[in-house]
């Protein structure tokens, strides 16, 4: 149920009582019982839209949280040999270089971490990569 | 006289997993970074991805000649996370 669901809810709900009202005037019991029916299955249909509705905004508040994380977070890079290498506020090379895969895909900048032998891998996407480069070489690394 | 070699900053970050009934366990064994920086910056990624339930970045010293650890320096720490012993 999303929160056009439940907005009409409530305007069933806000009919019924407007129904209501104008039975006082005419008072008719098996009418009214039924309004009021109309006026409970309404109410409740707007309190599950609106507890579906809350979980949805606390789920993407989470995700927001999570993009500014990233976005915050993102780091100088210098490309070699087909490896972005992240650089440091320190002005240093950060280390091993970053999976070209989830930054492509997702914009995330993941250093690959050393598996077997030759072999890295992504702790996010689990791409593989046989013998990457694994240092940005000085004479790339920008000066300040 | 040899001067005592000065206590190592360990500085690292690690992302948690919940497993099937639900507890937090780490998702791999904890990565060194070189600086404090690449530590937050890195945890702040695995965290975004998605994937994680919760990512931190921490350093502490450590005597590696005598097995001292200081008291960890949590330097980034967002999601699920375990408390800290």
């Amino acid at each position: 149920m999303d929160i056009l669901t439940g907005l009409a809810a409530v305007s069933q709900g806000l009919d019924a009582v407007k129904k209501l009202r104008d039975l006082e005037k005419d008072f008719d019991a098996a009418t009214f019982r039924l309004e009021i029916a109309n006026l409970t299955v309404a109410l409740a249909d707007a309190r599950v839209a609106l507890a579906e509705a809350q979980t949805t905004i606390q789920d993407r508040d989470a995700e927001i949280r999570r993009l500014t994380e990233v976005a915050n977070n993102k780091a100088p890079s210098v490309f070699y040999q087909n490896f972005n290498f992240g650089i440091g506020p320190d002005g240093q090379a950060m280390g091993l270089p970053f999976c070209p895969a989830c930054e492509k895909t997702k914009g995330l900048q993941i250093q690959i971490a050393h598996l077997m032998d030759e072999f890295y891998k992504c702790p996010v996407c689990e791409a593989l990569y046989s013998s990457p480069p694994l240092a940005l070489p000085s004479n790339l690394i920008p000066t300040r | 006289m040899n001067q005592p070699a000065p206590p190592t900053k360990l500085i690292v970050y690690l992302a948690f997993v919940r497993d099937e009934e639900g507890e937090l366990q780490p998702a791999f064994e904890a990565r060194e970074a070189q600086s404090e920086s690449t530590a937050k910056q890195q945890a702040a990624m695995l965290w975004g991805s998605g994937k994680y339930a919760g990512a931190i970045a921490w350093w502490r010293s450590a005597d590696l000649v005598n097995g001292e650890f200081g008291e960890p320096v949590i330097l980034f720490q967002a999601g699920e996370v375990p408390e800290m012993e």
